[in-house]
């Protein structure tokens, strides 16, 4: 018999009414990634062959530079929903769910905040 | 809580492999992989933001004989990722659930993940001129 309510149970182990949410942003950050990702490899086979100066020279274009830039946050956030299901799927519930998902979330949103500040030095000339 | 003795869905020692359930395990497998991949693009994007020399030193290594692998392996993850992740938005809008629709666009998924690698180094290593 525990002595711990019915919520600590669950908590952390599935739907709190955000499932709708994660599934929704989920769908919306792939459609965005579509066109983003056909830019970006587009982009990184034309400057295959370019050097530093050609490929800086590049993203210092406002347009290059916005699209990367909305690319890295998508990016990351569409792999952090992405990750948190692989963790929930395939991680023992014994151990703490949540615990691995603040970590994984804190390193996506570390490497976002990396590359979106790398992405502005480069624009802006630095 | 009565949460004991409750019957297991097949499982996976017994569960015969398909092209759906393979499928959908590489969509994970390749997401897993292209999140690592991350952590090169935020390698890459840091070393263009440092300055000359170490944008030198990031494409060495992505030139490099495991950088070439990794590529590869990253490359065709997306292409997969990308085609499968359109399979998968035609699901939610509720097309093709017949089960010959659903082998038949898992077949075109593949074969198209394999052109896309291809046509990507293939367009990459001309426009090197032929140097690898």
């Amino acid at each position: 018999m525990s002595l711990r309510t019915p919520l600590a149970q669950v908590r952390g182990h599935g739907s709190a009414r955000q499932g709708a949410h994660h599934w929704w942003m989920q769908r919306i950050t792939a459609v965005m990634l579509i066109p983003l990702f056909i830019g970006f490899v587009g982009t990184m086979v034309a400057l295959a062959t370019g050097g530093y100066a050609e490929t800086a020279a590049f993203i210092r274009s406002p347009i290059a530079a916005g699209a990367l830039l909305v690319l890295v946050v998508t990016i990351f956030y569409h792999a952090a929903l992405g990750l948190q299901v692989v963790i929930e799927d395939y991680t023992s519930a014994d151990k703490c769910h949540a615990c691995t998902i603040v970590t994984m979330r804190f390193i996506m949103f570390l490497l976002a905040a990396i590359s979106v500040v790398a992405v502005i030095k480069v624009a802006v000339g630095g | 809580m009565v949460t004991m003795n409750r019957p297991l869905s097949p499982h996976i020692q017994i569960y015969r492999k398909q092209i759906t359930s393979s499928l959908s395990i590489l969509h994970r497998a390749t997401g897993v992989f292209l999140s690592l991949g991350a952590f090169a693009f935020v390698y890459w994007l840091w070393a263009l933001a440092t300055g000359p020399e170490a944008y030198a030193s990031a494409q060495a290594f992505f030139s490099s004989i495991i950088g070439r692998v990794l590529l590869l392996g990253w490359v065709f993850s997306l292409a997969y990722h990308f085609s499968n992740g359109i399979r998968h938005l035609f699901w939610d809008s509720g097309k093709g659930f017949q089960i010959e629709t659903v082998y038949a666009s898992g077949k075109a998924v593949l074969a198209i993940s394999v052109l896309l690698t291809i046509l990507v180094f293939g367009v990459a290593y001309a426009m090197r001129g032929g140097v690898v």
